[in-house]
């Protein structure tokens, strides 16, 4: 097991440019890590920097208190599952397991023990005589997985592991990787950009983008109190709705010139971004006035999108399941819970609220 | 009319083209190839059924002896040709600059004609050619060497062409098969521990096997079937010592014109193609589960 530090890590590919910004970062012993962000942001380069895959262009990276910027890869004590899985096509699962081991010339009882155990828990043991191709996507994620448990490393890097899987695989997975964890207690780095197994598997999240982190966090902590625009429209789905407003006399004015109680230390005329999650607007007797798009049946839940004057993007609100269900093109009054808004400079800011009142409308 | 019997006769109609021109190019000539084997024939009589004297002729016949061992012999080509071609493979399969230029050179030869091959090398090897130049000039030797005047080494100085002319085309198969291998497979097997020797013999090469296969089978039977060569090189000299099989029953066939043996020899060429495929078939087949 092992704690790993990334100081103001930085990768530059020769001719080319800066994908990796400086990062920081400390990722405890045993901690389930999160890297998330969209497409291109920097958290597989980050992930095969750690791996030894990629070399390091700029800064430190530590793991268990030894730099190992120059260690190569095998000797780093990580083993990493790939999304493609990386399985040997023409070895059986017996031998895909133990390739490590036998490489390092361990006693073949050794590796037979070890490749049993790691069979063993993830329930593979009747497929140790198969190849690859004759597996199931679920089964080749279990057997990458399983690979990389017989090298009993410090640290797990998991490269987007359920991405190639279909939905309800996906489910399942994510429940036994959440299972692994807690048996081995040993430290996980998941790269994704799904965000629900970021938030149900993650001790913490890191938010990638554009080669930054934009914040570390719990789920909960990202969730409730994102640091920036990015972080709040990237975790919750659907996501959250932006209303451009003005700070004037200390409150938000919207675009139809409606005041919200939400109070900032702003100068007034300042343009700001109130962010709201679904489940925080609702269909009222008064307050904003919205023309409904479309309303999609989840079955526990409805997400109604809405048209507001002044607003580009439709507003998405939850509503519940056996409620009202207002008609296409219809027009409603939304309820903005000030409580739960977040409020965001021009930069992009979250801002800190005064004081936060009733709901408003 | 059923619909499955409707169906079969579409598809046949769809085929009969190609079963048509493959029954009048290949399997027409093969077969009636294979008859001559057992006649005299001369193309102007017809064909006279005389049994297995062709082939007991052939047997007691040194020349068809020998040019079956330089044929044998001529096989050597093929591990060579093999392993240059995967390792140049392997090389060229990096992303160094300019390395595209390096796989079009190494491709020339295999868009060349082989007559103009032939008289490029035929220059090479003369005793004042640019070889025995550059082999002088390292003062390797004294005496210019005649590549193709002497008989011992006259064959082996016809296979190093073959070598040279095929290894491009064997190249571009194996960067292929190279291709089609997973980066990720390299970087588990990186992270598994392995160096570079053993990502090359426990992930390259088995993985190659289809490839190899392949590339084997094919020039086992380049090299049986060689002939554009000692014809263009050689002629069978000197004194009869590149003689290969097919360019004796050229010999017999076109300028003898006892199509009896020549069709007889290339009937035995025949048999030893098809033994070397099964052999390769049998040990490069990879082994599925």
């Amino acid at each position: 097991m092992a704690e790993l530090k990334l100081k103001n890590l930085q990768k530059t590919y020769e001719d080319g440019p800066t994908v990796i910004h400086g990062i920081n970062l400390d990722i405890r012993d045993g901690e389930f890590m999160v890297f998330v962000g969209p497409s291109g942001c920097g958290k597989t380069t980050t992930l095969r920097m750690i791996a030894g895959l990629e070399d390091i262009s700029g800064g430190e990276l530590s793991i268990g208190r030894q730099v190992v910027n120059d260690v190569p890869a095998a000797k780093r004590g990580v083993a990493m599952v790939f999304q493609s899985y990386a399985l040997y096509p023409h070895m059986t699962v017996r031998e895909n397991m133990g390739f490590g081991l036998k490489l390092a010339k361990k006693p073949k009882a050794e590796i037979e023990a070890a490749v049993n155990r790691a069979a063993e828990v993830l329930q593979i043991t009747h497929l140790l005589d198969r190849k690859p191709k004759a597996l199931s996507g679920g089964q080749r994620q279990r057997v990458a997985i399983g690979r990389a448990i017989v090298r009993k490393p410090d640290v797990f890097l998991f490269d987007e592991p359920l991405s190639n899987l279909d939905a309800s695989l996906r489910v399942q997975m994510r429940i036994e990787l959440a299972k692994l964890h807690k048996e081995l207690a040993t430290t996980m780095i998941y790269v994704t950009h799904d965000q629900v197994e970021a938030m149900t598997l993650g001790d913490r999240i890191a938010v990638f983008n554009g080669g930054h982190i934009e914040q570390v966090g719990t789920p909960l902590e990202l969730y409730e109190s994102p640091a920036n625009l990015f972080v709040a429209g990237f975790l919750g789905s659907p996501k959250m709705n932006f209303l451009p407003a003005k700070v004037l006399g200390g409150k938000l004015q919207l675009a139809d010139k409606a005041v919200l109680d939400i109070r900032v230390d702003r100068p007034d005329g300042e343009n700001v971004t109130i962010g709201v999650r679904p489940e925080h607007l609702r269909i009222a007797a008064s307050g904003v006035s919205a023309v409904v798009d479309i309303v999609e049946h989840l079955g526990d839940t409805q997400i109604a999108y809405v048209h507001v004057q002044g607003v580009k993007e439709a507003l998405a609100l939850k509503l519940a399941s056996g409620g009202q269900t207002p008609a296409n093109g219809s027009t409603i009054q939304l309820a903005i819970d000030t409580q739960h808004c977040h409020v965001f400079g021009a930069d992009g800011r979250a801002l800190a609220l005064r004081s936060r009142e009733a709901v408003a409308a | 009319m059923k619909y499955s019997s409707k169906a079969n006769l579409t598809a046949y109609a769809f085929l009969a083209p190609a079963i048509a021109l493959l029954l009048v190019f290949s399997f027409w000539p093969v077969g009636f190839g294979s008859y001559i084997a057992f006649t005299k024939y001369n193309l102007i009589d017809a064909p006279v059924w005389v049994g297995l004297d062709n082939f007991r002729e052939l047997l007691d016949d040194e020349l068809f002896l020998m040019s079956l061992k330089n044929s044998a012999i001529y096989l050597i080509v093929v591990p060579v040709i093999q392993v240059l071609a995967i390792l140049l493979a392997v090389l060229v399969n990096n992303n160094l600059p300019g390395i595209k230029y390096y796989r079009a050179a190494y491709y020339l030869p295999v868009v060349t004609t082989v007559s103009v091959i032939g008289v490029i090398w035929n220059f090479m090897y003369t005793e004042d050619g640019a070889l025995n130049g550059i082999l002088r000039w390292l003062h390797i030797i004294n005496e210019p060497i005649g590549f193709l005047n002497d008989d011992r080494i006259a064959l082996l100085a016809v296979m190093f062409v073959t070598i040279w002319r095929g290894l491009g085309w064997y190249m571009v198969l194996y960067l292929a098969g190279l291709q089609a291998i997973s980066q990720d497979v390299y970087e588990a097997a990186t992270l598994d521990g392995a160096n570079a020797w053993q990502k090359f013999w426990r992930i390259t090469v088995p993985l190659l096997m289809p490839t190899i296969l392949l590339c084997s089978i094919m020039s086992v039977l380049a090299a049986v079937k060689a002939f554009e060569e000692v014809q263009i090189m050689t002629q069978g000299g000197p004194y009869q010592s590149t003689f290969t099989a097919l360019y004796y029953a050229y010999e017999f066939g076109m300028k003898s014109l006892n199509f009896g043996r020549a069709l007889a020899a290339s009937f035995i060429v025949s048999l030893f193609c098809i033994a070397l495929a099964w052999l390769n078939f049998r040990y490069l087949t990879p082994k599925t589960k």
